[in-house]
């Protein structure tokens, strides 16, 4: 007995010893892994229309999508996709599942402390969406009342503070929050407006209310300290403002006909 | 990646887990109890002898043991306001009424497997134990009551021990409603410190000590009802 649990802590030592040291891999750049492979993997989101979410057919749609596509072009690779959600996108980053996070992920210094980020793309801001009968003009209003978002977002972290005495219900993707919202189950859905919009054009008893409660400045997620890749990434993002493809994506997600009617907002250009 | 395990103690981490470990610990408990006499109930049914009662208690087996679980609780979850409207039934909406739902698909769904374990457990015993007793002039609930319960611990426990760890590990499938449980809190701090590989662990080592708590405890019923 003695003997057989000194060998289990041995391998147990030995399993955790491998996993601490896991990850502390090579300086290779992303950007050559990328090359030689031919493909690169790009983290999207499933529940999250306009940025990405999947059609009728099975087929990955949206802002982030195309944005991806293009940029993977630019790379002269082609694309695979891979689902995160609010949750498992920084990790899936870390551990070198995805290449890079085209997930309407805001760019934020806590998270800038394990990942790094290319310029942003697109800004897009936090509001409140209410039924239209319910008498909530602004976050203010809330009280104790119950509101409903995903786990791992800015818009969750922010929202608790914004509305201390609220009953918040975290769920793990959009619709779920929506439908909980459709049900009664929750008086307020908070998200960026992008995506409370989406739903809000779909189901005229929900109305978005109040000022913005946050500026989210929306990037692409790499791994930390992997200049080379990011260079690349931002090179692609900016010639792609410079030719006319970043308005051409824009404007068929947030542009008239999209039901947004968004101005255009275009991401910084290095002389 | 740096493994960093005292962070695991600090004392927002440490709130965190405790209170995740308390909703596991009453969601499972209530569940528990929802399960065992849900099961008693199928199981009484399936052993009463008569053939319509019979029917629905097969017909529930089979409806609540073939549904995958996570579809059970997005079912009611989602759908008990269809039914029930949260605007003409405010007090069942009113308290935690993810933690309401969690607690009874729980026990509707691992009533079902607990009544096939109890059933089996009354199958087990020899008919011919029951015939003696109703020649003795014992009623049927009588004879039940007398010869067959006082039997079934030894033979059952080890199986409803079984159920009653599936019980405590499918609490972890509540969080996909909201339910601030413990696998759920593991996440809220993965995704709040990035450091999920430390808060994995440790509730994996908690969902251990609960299940073995759990078999221990069972083990030691067990003994007691073996004793005479």
């Amino acid at each position: 007995m003695k003997t057989s649990l000194a060998t289990l802590h041995a391998v147990v030592a030995a399993l955790l010893l491998s996993l601490a040291t896991m990850g502390g891999n090579a300086a290779a750049s992303t950007l050559d892994e990328v090359k030689n492979r031919g493909t690169v993997i790009a983290g999207v989101r499933f529940d999250s229309p306009p940025y990405g979410s999947v059609d009728d057919a099975g087929k990955n749609v949206g802002f982030d999508i195309d944005m991806a596509k293009e940029v993977a072009a630019r790379l002269g690779v082609d694309i695979e996709f891979v689902q995160v959600t609010g949750k498992t996108r920084i990790p899936m980053l870390e551990s070198g599942k995805i290449d890079m996070l085209v997930a309407a992920t805001t760019h934020t210094r806590k998270r800038d402390d394990v990942v790094d980020f290319t310029i942003a793309y697109f800004t897009d801001g936090q509001k409140i969406m209410v039924k239209n009968d319910s008498g909530i003009g602004g976050v203010d209003d809330i009280g104790t009342r119950t509101v409903a978002t995903v786990q791992g977002t800015t818009v969750e972290e922010r929202i608790r503070v914004l509305a201390p005495d609220a009953r918040i219900l975290v769920f793990q993707e959009w619709p779920q929050a929506f439908l909980a919202a459709k049900q009664g189950l929750a008086d307020v859905v908070t998200s960026s407006v992008l995506i409370l919009g989406k739903f809000a054009n779909e189901d005229p008893s929900f109305e978005i209310v109040g000022p913005f409660l946050s500026t989210e400045p929306i990037a692409i997620g790499v791994r930390e300290n992997d200049s080379d890749w990011r260079d690349a990434l931002n090179a692609a993002l900016q010639d792609m403002a410079r030719d006319g493809a970043f308005q051409a994506i824009f404007n068929a997600w947030f542009g008239k006909e999209s039901g947004y009617s968004m101005p255009m907002q275009l991401p910084a250009m290095w002389p | 990646m740096q493994v960093d395990w005292e962070f695991l103690f600090s004392p927002a981490i440490l709130d965190a887990l405790l209170h995740g470990l308390g909703v596991t610990v009453v969601v499972s408990l209530y569940s528990a109890l929802g399960a065992l006499l849900v099961g008693l109930a199928i199981a009484i049914l399936q052993v009463s002898g008569h053939r319509t009662l019979k029917a629905a208690g097969a017909l529930y087996i089979n409806f609540f043991r073939n549904i995958p679980l996570l579809v059970q609780l997005f079912f009611w979850y989602f759908g008990l306001p269809e039914l029930l409207p949260p605007r003409d039934f405010p007090l069942l909406y009113g308290g935690r009424f993810e933690v309401t739902v969690a607690i009874l698909t729980l026990s509707l769904a691992w009533g079902a497997f607990v009544a096939e374990v109890l059933r089996a457990g009354i199958e087990a015993i020899p008919f011919g134990q029951i015939e003696a007793a109703l020649a003795s002039g014992l009623s049927r609930p009588q004879a039940f009551r007398r010869i067959v319960f006082p039997q079934l611990g030894p033979i059952v426990l080890p199986g409803v021990s079984n159920e009653l760890i599936n019980i405590v590990k499918s609490t972890s499938l509540a969080m996909t409603i909201g339910v601030s449980e413990l696998t759920w809190q593991a996440q809220q701090i993965e995704s709040e410190t990035f450091r999920g590989f430390e808060a994995m662990t440790a509730v994996t080592v908690i969902y251990l000590a609960l299940s073995l708590s759990v078999s221990g405890l069972v083990r030691a019923v067990e003994r007691l009802v073996r004793a005479p």
